[in-house]
């Protein structure tokens, strides 16, 4: 009696430039989908590679199908603090009168939830555990920047527009050029290339693997190695970038480990190594790895501080992205402490500086999660 | 104006305007003098009604605020009445007061705590002597305040230095070896309980509202955070904290694990409540105590109070500087026109002590629409040499500190602009400076 009536879902509306040359996930990730013994597909990808925007263009194609006729609810991860948010947004974008009807209808009719951009800023073990236990003909698709071991087939997104690679992969040796990304990290600078020698791309190659496989803790221990063996005495500035940019890495390997504190001290030290090189962007990238480490302390004053700080530097080094960025986790911030004004002004400048850097999916999301705030 | 007639002009000034002594106007709280605190407090009661209760039930209190807002003279108000009522209800309370603590590691913080207990407990109790004994490297000084009743138990410890590092009780051949004092505070606060009832423990200004040393407090903390916890003693700290606006029960120390129960926001005094602190403080030293604010008329101490921004302490010193330059011009009452006059003379002495690194720093906020804010242009920055609002804050504190600089919260956060004392400071050509 329903059919003819429209699936109703509360997803951003995207210019349709998102996803390009897609063709093959899109159909892997459907399928998966629509594969009734996979309760959850999860697609993990570094920050940039387009995940949220392949989650949108899924999210639209299975809506004009006409699949899930219960429903398709989009849920920004990053915004959503508890469970009860959760139905909540469930509860009003199907226009059921209560949460208790909310799980009836999830149970009753095949709906798919959209959990995006779960990371471990939200580790909520309720929202995770509500996540295992959705009743059956209902479905969750997740983004995530890493692995969160839910149930289900997990997909790996790769960039399609530039490549990326993993961490110190491929041949280091003698005067290598060296393209490290840090994963699981939620600022990856595309690609920065620097060259290292010798004892120093052994111990790099190793921290990166540490990386790989989540010993942040030893891959902190192993970039301090290669910056005690710099000998401080006649660097050249390409040494000093070098130093920079691993003492950057290991700031952040740092506070991947929960060593909030460490990680700060480290990043004012790469602030200032940066700073003497005047490289704004590396010292953008040190603030805001301390605007992180100081949310994850709760000291959210700090915090805002360092990422207004983030965004002015990236803005001068002309980094619209990472600029964007700041301006988001900030508003995120605000968000979550309920200064709405501001939080929702950061907002709509990160969106600005999002659709400058030609990111649609971002784009769409904010103002969604704008459009929210000014509904109520 | 010949020279050495300044004192003969004050002393003349004091005799037209009647006072026995000159009236104290300071930036500090009176620490060790109740009696004087007491009759000076104004304002405030709101609060202090909302922490005896508390603080009696041994939950801790974060008093917050910015520089000079009267933080200090709170908590030690909160105290001599807690004194007060429990000698009326005959109940038993030892509140104890520390200050010059600027925090440390945990240990620091347990020794400090150690040091204090050991110091109430030492005349009856040898192994507390022996203690305080061994912490002597803490260079503490500790009194006892005369207090309202000539018997109030305040204590007041001062902590002169004690920095990170500072090793304490390590001298070979001692009994105790303090490197773990957790054991001992758990002791002494047992026993100090048991003599002295319930514990009140207040550490004022336990940060400077440095991003590193709000993090040095926040670590300590919540080090400490069983005694904290401890149902044996309750705590009430300040800190100036760098909060976003509205958000006090967010900020820093409120969102330590519930380390505090309440936290007070002591926002600027009105108008009237700063007309109040000078019309106590003037009848402090006069011959008759009076009602009005004389040698100022009611214009003129309207006026004191809007350049002083609402800040008590930013108000005494425009009024002792006011009223010494009224002196020094040999003026009968500070009406609107004669406070112009002295204020000026006042902005000129300012801008005459101002070096001129900090001239510059002035010119540049003064300059900047809004002053320093997390929003200041890259220009205003370019020129100071630094590349954050961040970097920038140290400095900004400092020139807040010494009564150059108001730090205003607002919804973006936090700002500072040129304390009114210092518009003249502020501006390029360094007049009267010569």
């Amino acid at each position: 009696m329903t059919e003819k009536q429209a699936v109703r879902d509360n997803l951003p509306r995207v210019p349709d430039t998102g996803v390009v040359g897609r063709g093959r996930e899109l159909a892997e990730i459907i399928k998966a989908l629509l594969d009734p013994d996979i309760p959850i597909v999860t697609l993990v990808g570094l920050a940039g590679m387009g995940k949220t925007a392949l989650a949108l263009a899924i999210a639209h194609r299975l809506r004009e199908q006409g699949e899930f006729p219960g429903g398709i609810v989009w849920l920004n991860a990053s915004i959503v603090q508890s469970l009860d948010e959760v139905w909540e947004s469930v509860r009003e974008t199907l226009d059921l009168p209560s949460p208790q009807a909310a799980r009836r209808h999830l149970r009753e009719h095949p709906t798919l939830l959209i959990l995006d951009g779960l990371n471990e800023a939200v580790q909520d073990m309720e929202i995770l555990a509500f996540l295992d236990r959705l009743p059956r003909p209902s479905k969750v698709l997740v983004t995530s920047r890493e692995r969160v071991g839910l149930v289900g087939k997990e997909l790996i997104v790769e960039g399609p527009k530039y490549k990326v690679e993993a961490a110190l992969v491929g041949a280091v040796g003698d005067g290598a050029q060296v393209t490290t990304v840090v994963t699981g990290d939620r600022d990856i600078i595309p690609v920065t290339r620097w060259t290292i020698t010798g004892e120093h791309a052994r111990v790099a190659q190793g921290a990166a693997y540490e990386v790989k496989a989540k010993n942040y803790a030893a891959a902190a221990e192993a970039y301090r190695q290669i910056l005690v063996s710099f000998d401080p005495t006649g660097l050249t500035d390409d040494d000093r970038r070098r130093c920079a940019e691993i003492s950057h890495r290991m700031g952040t390997c740092l506070r991947l480990d929960g060593q909030w504190g460490p990680a700060v001290e480290q990043q004012e030290d790469t602030f200032r190594q940066f700073k003497k090189l005047r490289d704004f962007h590396g010292q953008g990238r040190a603030y805001l790895e301390i605007a992180r480490a100081y949310q994850a302390m709760n000291s959210y004053d700090l915090a805002a501080l360092y990422y207004r700080d983030a965004h002015r530097l990236f803005r001068r080094a002309g980094d619209v992205m990472l600029a964007a960025t700041a301006k988001e986790e900030l508003g995120n911030l605000e968000y979550y402490l309920h200064v709405l004004k501001p939080a929702m002004a950061d907002w709509e400048e990160a969106a600005r500086l999002y659709e400058q850097a030609g990111r649609p999916g971002k784009v769409a999301i904010i103002r969604q999660n704008l459009a929210q705030v000014q509904a109520g | 104006m010949p020279e050495g007639s300044e004192l003969l002009k004050f002393a003349a000034a004091k005799e037209r305007w009647g006072w026995r002594d000159t009236p104290p106007f300071r930036v500090e709280p009176p620490i060790e003098d109740a009696r004087q605190l007491a009759r000076l407090f104004t304002g405030r009661q709101a609060e202090l009604g909302r922490v005896i209760l508390p603080l009696y039930n041994g939950r801790n209190i974060l008093v917050r605020g910015m520089l000079g807002v009267g933080k200090s003279a709170f908590i030690l108000r909160v105290l001599h009445e807690l004194d007060a009522q429990a000698k009326a209800a005959r109940e038993r309370i030892l509140p104890i007061y520390i200050y010059h603590f600027y925090g440390g590691t945990t240990d620091d913080f347990y020794r400090l705590i150690l040091y204090t207990l050991s110091g109430i407990l030492a005349d009856k109790d040898d192994e507390a002597k022996g203690i305080q004994g061994a912490l002597r490297g803490l260079k503490v000084t500790a009194g006892r305040s005369k207090g309202v009743s000539g018997k109030v138990g305040v204590h007041i410890f001062q902590v002169a230095e004690a920095e990170v590092g500072v090793e304490i009780g390590r001298e070979t051949g001692r009994e105790f070896t303090l490197e773990n004092p957790h054991y001992f505070v758990d002791e002494f606060l047992k026993r100090a309980t048991k003599r002295f009832g319930r514990l009140v423990i207040a550490v004022d200004d336990l940060d400077k509202a440095r991003p590193e040393s709000v993090r040095l407090v926040q670590t300590m903390l919540q080090g400490a955070l069983p005694l904290l916890r401890s149902d044996k003693c309750a705590f009430i700290l300040t800190g100036l904290t760098l909060p976003l606006a509205h958000m006090a029960a967010f900020d820093l120390y409120g969102s330590m694990l519930g380390l505090f129960d309440e936290a007070i926001q002591l926002n600027v005094l009105s108008p009237d409540e700063l007309r109040t602190i000078a019309v106590k403080t003037l009848n402090l030293v006069r011959r008759q105590e009076r009602d009005d604010a004389y040698p100022f008329d009611e214009e003129a101490i309207a006026e004191a109070a809007t350049r002083s921004h609402g800040i008590p302490r930013l108000f005494n010193v425009i009024c002792a500087r006011v009223l010494e330059q009224a002196a020094l011009q040999e003026i009968e009452v500070i009406d609107k026109d004669a406070f112009a006059t002295c204020y000026e003379a006042v902005q000129i002495g300012v801008s005459a002590e101002v070096t001129p690194q900090m001239r510059s720093v002035l010119t540049i906020a003064s300059r900047t629409p809004g002053g320093f804010s997390p929003e200041m242009p890259d220009e205003a920055l370019d020129k100071l040499g630094f590349t954050t609002f961040v970097e920038l804050m140290p400095l900004a504190e400092y020139l807040v500190a010494n009564d150059l600089m108001i730090r205003q919260e607002y919804e973006g956060g936090v700002r500072y602009i040129v304390a009114d004392l210092a518009s003249r400071a502020a501006s390029a050509t360094p007049k009267g400076a010569e």
